[in-house]
């Protein structure tokens, strides 16, 4: 199975090759893997490679799974679960979303407004940052969801942009 | 002398439970108060009773001064502590506490008037005689280009009423001046009210170095060292450690005065810190910071204090203790909401599993627990791990250990970022600034090792048939119920 990193942009290529209940090998990225684990009182597990022991956790999240070992924590989907997200957003609408909750602070277009690629469209603001959106492809804005001051969920449709029909043609032939 | 017999803490999260406790210990009674989105947190529980303010956004609920002072009149409380953050700084809350009758355990609001305006600081610094970093306040964008130039780029913008970091923009060339006044500007007047900008020369590697003073009413100050936080990301600190790996005792020493001075000229009264930036040897005034600082806890290990107290007894008018020892070393990590992958952009979500460190010379200051919602409202700390150690080498092993102990699942965090840092060879050698994460720690990554065995994990979980394409595209799973490991799994899970 391909598995995907959160940021999108760190594909693994794993198998699970034998699992044998507290003992699993398993193939990551071409080299072999065999993990001890064992269940801890609390939910967590205690994982060892042989060479080094974790404390560990696993548990679904929105789109995969979350494991934590130790204090590092990674986020995962499955390859084909990604393709069918992306496929099904960039072809019907391809719309501003959020990528993180917080606040609008400044909108730089208005409902009509032609973009280009990569035009910021706005400024959202969460705790202590700023953050520019801008159009993944060129079109025309039909609707603007939000003002200034706006709050927001992570995922909300903020902008949606109707696509230059050619260009969208041109990236469905690519893709 | 007053007596202070009930204290109502307007804030949340670590900040109000650690005061709290301490408020406890005292044999003070305490009063929390809470958002709509806080109702069932770790300091509502701690406290003796509870009154909520209303909505989750702050300025209805931690920032809603009228809310809070009826509340605090409704429950006779003789004073309010204000925590870091929110309220805290604001001279008109201080002034609308004091007016109401009440003790603000804090600066007076005159004091606080000047420390809060960073353009007024800056002149008392330099009547003062006190080094600040050349700039000054820029009234439109032909000035500020006059300015720049005089400078020589890169500049900083800087928001006059600022602090923590907003507003805060480097800008390396003519061209990007504009964008970044009109953006310091926005984001100012956003978080402050106050959209007033000024400039300063921008230190390359400069450390970030401030010192701890005690103010009494009687106009004696003493100063509980120093804490070097140089450490940082976005300007916002991340580690904070004291004694500074370079500061000597002279130049302790010359910084003390310095501090020691800005604290009675402004009319000083209560915990207060001057930060500095350190260049070399030399150090140049930065601001005060008027209220009880995130990376108190380094301070209190070092000196054997508790700094909450201190701030009590000061504001019921007892003298300031004049003996202070300092002995061995602290560290401090922040562990925020936060993905030190993704340019630290704030996260947010619920914590599904929490294992926090322990042990001798480790303290843990935190408010999550299993089913803590990380909410946009709010700043994103999540827990602050400090160590002591008779020296920095035994401070940061082991905070090294205490990091590699705590396990967090559910949002993303900054723990094993900073346990690379503090493992790292720059961090070892002490040769920090506040550029450190910008030019070494950039393009990290999250340790191989652990993401060979996370990934064999993940292996297991798809193949034991957690329904992830249900879970990509079906109903999103917000009860914790169904998010909770393995649950609905646990038949599946022969491991034991």
């Amino acid at each position: 199975m391909k598995i995907v990193r959160k940021n999108q942009t760190e594909e693994h290529e794993l198998e699970l090759e034998r699992d044998q209940g507290d003992q699993i090998t398993a193939r990551v990225d071409g080299s072999s893997v065999v993990l001890t684990i064992q269940r801890l009182s609390d939910g967590s597990f205690l994982v060892s490679d042989g060479e080094r022991r974790y404390r560990g956790f696993v548990c679904r999240s929105e789109s995969g799974v979350e494991v934590a070992i130790g204090p590092y924590l990674f986020s995962f989907t499955l390859e084909q679960a990604r393709e069918v997200r992306s496929r099904s957003t960039q072809v019907a609408r391809p719309e501003i979303v959020a990528p993180m909750p917080g606040r609008v602070a400044k909108v730089m277009v208005a409902e009509g407004d032609r973009v280009r690629k990569g035009q910021p469209v706005l400024v959202l603001e969460a705790m202590k940052m700023e953050l520019v959106l801008s159009a993944e492809v060129p079109g025309t804005v039909t609707r603007l969801r939000v003002t200034v001051g706006t709050q927001i969920e992570a995922g909300a449709v903020l902008v949606e942009i109707k696509p230059d029909l050619s260009t969208q043609q041109a990236e469905t032939e690519a893709s | 002398m007053k007596e202070i017999k009930k204290l109502l803490v307007a804030n949340r999260a670590e900040i109000a439970l650690r005061i709290i406790r301490t408020a406890k210990a005292l044999g003070i009674k305490t009063v929390a108060v809470f958002s709509e989105a806080d109702k069932t947190a770790a300091h509502v529980a701690a406290a003796d009773e509870a009154v909520s303010l209303g909505s989750p956004e702050a300025s209805r609920s931690y920032l809603n001064i009228a809310a809070i002072i009826d509340a605090a009149r409704r429950v006779k409380a003789d004073a309010i502590h204000p925590g870091y953050g929110f309220l805290s700084e604001r001279a008109d809350f201080a002034k609308a506490v004091a007016d109401a009758g009440i003790i603000f355990v804090g600066p007076p609001a005159s004091a606080l008037a000047l420390a809060g305006d960073k353009i007024g600081a800056r002149k008392i610094a330099m009547e003062c005689a006190i080094p600040v970093v050349p700039g000054g306040e820029v009234e439109d964008l032909s000035a500020a280009r006059a300015l720049a130039a005089r400078l020589g780029f890169p500049v900083v913008v800087k928001a006059a009423a600022g602090g923590g970091g907003r507003g805060m923009r480097v800008v390396r060339a003519e061209t990007e001046l504009e964008e970044a006044l009109e953006a310091g500007a926005r984001e100012a007047k956003q978080a402050f009210g106050d959209g007033r900008v000024y400039l300063e020369k921008f230190l390359a590697r400069p450390r970030h170095v401030e010192v701890q003073l005690l103010c009494d009413a009687y106009g004696r100050v003493v100063v509980l060292g120093e804490r070097e936080c140089s450490v940082q990301r976005r300007h916002q600190k991340l580690i904070e450690e004291s004694p500074s790996p370079v500061v000597d005792d002279e130049l302790r020493s010359k910084m003390a005065q310095a501090a020691i001075k800005l604290a009675q000229r402004t009319g000083y009264v209560n915990a207060g810190t001057v930060e500095f930036l350190l260049d070399g040897r030399e150090f140049y005034f930065l601001e005060i910071n008027a209220r009880l600082q995130v990376e108190h806890p380094v301070t209190e290990l070092r000196f054997n204090c508790d700094l909450v107290a201190e701030q009590l007894k000061l504001a019921a008018g007892e003298p300031v203790r004049d003996r202070w020892e300092p002995r061995g070393h602290a560290l401090e990590c922040r562990i925020y909401a936060e993905d030190p992958e993704l340019g630290f952009r704030p996260a947010t979500g619920e914590v599904l599993y929490v294992h926090k460190p322990e042990g001798p010379g480790v303290r843990v200051d935190s408010w999550i627990e299993p089913g803590s919602r990380i909410t946009p409202y709010y700043d994103g700390l999540l827990a602050k791990v400090i160590t002591y150690g008779e020296d920095r080498e035994q401070a940061r092993r082991r905070m090294a250990i205490a990091l590699e102990e705590l396990v967090l699942a559910g949002v993303p965090h900054t723990g094993g970022f900073l346990r690379d840092i503090v493992l790292s060879e720059p961090f070892i050698r002490g040769e920090l600034s506040t550029r450190l994460i910008d030019e070494q720690f950039a393009t990290w990554r999250p340790d191989q090792q652990a993401l060979r065995v996370a990934l064999a994990m993940a292996a297991t979980a798809f193949v034991r048939r957690i329904d992830l394409t249900q879970s990509a595209t079906g109903p999103t799973l917000n009860r914790r119920a169904d998010r909770s490991p393995w649950v609905e799994l646990r038949g599946f899970v022969p491991w034991s």
